[in-house]
């Protein structure tokens, strides 16, 4: 492979690994900071995805309405679609945090299997919605303008890596202050927390929430970088095991790991691909589940042996103890 | 009439997520375990079902006929018990491995409930590499032919011995917890662990024994769905959800309730696709769940001691 | 348990969902042998648990509660039975049944090491007590020494 190729492979790569650093940092404010048994990644995704999609696109009219059908298209740049799929995300969080906080951790953990699936359900069976089982193609990408099409991933890349260190730095300021020890102390013991006078409820819900503004960003830019999405892309795989495969494997509670979670892992799986190249032509087919078998064992060996993940949790409590 | 027809068709097929509603709350009430791979389980003994009947016996040369009108034969009797054996024996299995490990790192309910994640999809993964995804039947083309019942409802006679099955195991299951010693030490561990240690239970063979009742029960419900409607690798995934809420609608630990629970989603599934599309059917337990979760968390036959 | 000691929690001591009946033979799991006979003595003890053998232990009062769990414990024919605040909870008029029954039981030849909370009652029965403060033993003596001692009274009775 030339020095071209191999570079374009490495830059979708590092997209798509700076695209699930995203989510697992969105993950980490929700289940590493705040202990919050978050297995509906995909639903925040699939919905953060198909909001920006919709957001930056315009409504079909005239001939394309027959065959491509959309709930509304506001044909908003791209900064727009990215803003519009964390609020929604924000807002979705809000209305399931309601019923579902006060619930034990394994019955929120159900409660989002849950919603996640209804979401995948409706956006696959309502036509008139998202064009159901067809998706979207064709979601613009912005600075497409720049450069020849053959170079755009470059574009993209400085754009996932901006965002990704901005969602960084963010959740790090709040981590460190009062509003992220509450989390922590949430996580640690409720009991005693809840007692120390803080509205328990509200820190989980502004940690549901936020975490899943972070994750609707991942998914807006998922969705302009693959240029198409449809219900089928947001599977329980993909869109949510995954994200806590990486986020262990980093090591959770700690913002870093949670990015470097992601490159390796997404590292491994692409990693594999070339393994499976040597299979027989049998079982080729087979190859992802295959690699994705791997994946669940690797998830299994880290979590008996080594539970916090490579970086372990990060131990830096507060700015004023330093 | 067309509802009295789906509410039948729901009994028979809540009578099978009841099957793995028990298993689940049966787990849940003696290790505190949300175990989020019982619907794979449920899988795993329809395939490895399937592997007997079209496989191995096929193989040894066993004959495939049907005990007519039944849609299966000899095949699918000797597979059955061998398969709800083979995954209750694996469920033993993934705990001495895996749970047990976790249990006694003194890990988190969550770390466990993640970690019985991963088993879910390891076992689906495995159906995938040796079945690959596509829908498969027991009896590829066989005819079904329906009875007619009063009130124009049709049912199957497949379906007619599904609920004899269930029958039959729910009640061997019911005996076995009251008149055996085993089966009342289960029932004190579920009470309380820790007392149940220091009367002189062993816990350990408590839980073997657990293990492997709610893999039986999860293989025999995988079983017969698969012999009802099909052999999908998603199936286990689909089963989560109504399987979860009828353990939490029967209030969880409790075996009866789990038996309840699974017969009202199941008929609550069914009716609801006079309305919705069928697709919508998990969404339909979703809803339900988070209904009773808010209003009555302990579920029917929960106290308030819980 | 197989060195001969049986332990009776305070709380939580007995399994609610199963009978009295079930209660007891829970307390004999380790057994391998006939317990009928063991059994016939532990009702002997409470009549009134073999009356409502067949009962689910949590709808029993408090007292009767205490009963099963004692009972369970004595299932494996203990040479020492360890008592854990056994009148923590009940009415008085039951804390003398109790305190009678662990009399009963002792007679029978089981050595009892009681942690009571009421510990007037309990030195009143005891031969030998030991005052425990801040996890140290502090003092031992015999129990109608211990009841007769004005500082112990002053400091552990109330006067």
């Amino acid at each position: 492979m030339e020095i071209g190729g191999l570079l374009a492979y490495l830059v979708s790569f590092a997209i798509m690994a700076g695209i699930y650093a995203v989510f697992c940092l969105g993950l980490n404010i929700q289940w590493g900071y705040t202990g919050l048994f978050n297995i509906g990644i995909a639903g925040f995704f699939c919905i953060g995805a198909y909001t920006s999609a919709l957001i930056t696109t315009p409504k079909p009219t005239g001939i394309y309405a027959h065959y491509v059908h959309q709930v509304f298209g506001l044909n908003l740049p791209f900064p727009v679609g990215l803003v519009g799929a964390a609020v929604v995300c924000g807002l979705v969080a809000f209305l399931i945090g309601i019923p579902t906080l006060r619930l034990g951790e394994d019955y929120l953990a159900i409660a989002t299997i849950g919603i996640a699936e209804t979401f995948r359900l409706i956006f696959n069976n309502e036509p008139w919605l998202a064009n159901g089982p067809r998706g979207l193609m064709g979601l613009p990408q912005p600075f497409a303008w720049l450069v020849d099409a053959r170079y755009y991933n470059y574009i993209y890349l400085v754009i996932i890596l901006i965002v990704v260190l901005l969602v960084y730095l963010s959740i790090e300021q709040g981590i460190r202050s009062p509003w992220g020890r509450v989390l922590r102390a949430i996580r640690e013991d409720e009991i005693s927390a809840s007692m120390s006078g803080k509205d328990i409820f509200h820190f989980k819900m502004q940690s549901l929430v936020f975490g899943a503004m972070v994750m609707g960003i991942g998914g807006a830019l998922y969705a302009h970088y693959t240029k198409a999405i449809s219900p089928d892309v947001f599977t329980p795989l993909y869109g949510t095991f995954i994200i806590w495969v990486m986020l262990m494997a980093g090591g959770s509670g700690n913002n870093k790991g949670a990015i470097l979670g992601a490159y390796v892992v997404w590292g491994i799986w692409i990693g594999t691909t070339f393994m499976t190249d040597l299979l027989p032509y049998t079982l080729k087919a087979r190859a992802p589940y295959i690699r994705f078998l791997l994946i669940g064992i690797l998830l299994e060996i880290i979590l008996i042996y080594r539970p916090q993940g490579i970086l372990g949790e990060e131990k830096k409590v507060s700015k004023l103890i330093d | 009439m067309r509802m009295a027809e789906l509410v039948v068709y729901g009994i028979v097929l809540g009578s099978i997520i009841a099957l793995g509603a028990i298993g689940l709350t049966l787990v849940y009430g003696i290790l505190r375990f949300a175990n989020f791979a019982h619907g794979d389980l449920m899988a795993g003994g329809a395939y490895v079902a399937l592997f007997i009947v079209t496989g191995f016996l096929a193989w040894i040369g066993v004959p495939d006929t049907t005990f007519a009108p039944l849609s299966f034969g000899w095949r699918m009797l000797i597979a059955f018990p061998i398969s709800m054996l083979a995954v209750g024996s694996l469920a033993i299995l993934f705990d001495r491995l895996l749970y047990r490990k976790l249990r006694i790192e003194r890990s988190g309910a969550v770390i466990l409930a993640i970690s019985a994640l991963g088993v879910a999809f390891i076992v689906r993964m495995i159906i995938l590499i040796i079945w690959g995804a596509d829908s498969l039947f027991y009896r590829p083309g066989v005819l079904r032919p329906a009875l007619e019942l009063p009130l124009e409802v049709k049912i199957r006679p497949d379906q007619i011995l599904i609920l004899g099955v269930v029958f039959i195991l729910v009640s061997l299951l019911y005996v076995f917890l009251q008149k055996t010693k085993m089966g009342k030490a289960m029932r004190a561990t579920a009470d309380n662990m820790e007392l149940a240690r220091i009367s002189g239970i062993d816990t350990e063979r408590v839980i073997i024994w657990t293990w492997g009742i709610g893999g039986g029960l999860a293989a025999a419900g995988g079983i017969l769905y698969g012999i009802d409607v099909q052999l999908h690798p998603y199936m286990g995934w689909n089963f989560l959800l109504p399987l979860f809420a009828a353990t939490i609608l029967g209030s969880i630990g409790n075996m009866y309730g789990a038996l309840v629970g699974g017969l009202v989603i199941g008929v609550a599934q069914q009716v609801s696709t006079a309305f919705l599309p069928p697709t919508y059917k998990p969404a339909v337990a979703f809803v339900i769940m988070i209904a009773v979760l808010l209003l009555r968390p302990q579920g029917i036959f929960g106290g308030s001691h819980r | 348990m197989r060195k001969g000691i049986s332990y009776v929690p305070q709380v939580d001591n007995v399994f609610p969902s199963l009978t009295i009946q079930e209660n007891l033979q829970m307390g004999a799991f380790i057994r391998n042998d006939d317990y009928g006979r063991r059994l016939e003595e532990v009702y002997t003890l409470f009549p009134i648990l073999r009356e409502r053998e067949k009962q689910k232990v949590a709808r029993l009062s408090g007292g009767q509660r205490q009963m099963v769990a004692m009972g369970r414990a004595l299932m494996l024919d203990p040479q020492i039975l360890l008592l854990d605040e056994p009148s923590a909870g009940l009415a008085p008029v039951l804390v003398s049944t109790i305190f009678e029954k662990i009399k009963e039981i002792n007679a029978t030849g089981v050595a009892i090491v009681i942690v009571e909370q009421n510990a007037r009652e309990a030195l009143k029965m005891a031969d030998y007590g030991y005052v425990l403060a801040m996890g140290r033993n502090v003092l031992e003596d015999s129990g109608e020494a211990l009841l007769a001692d004005g500082e112990v009274a002053r400091l552990y009775l109330g006067g």
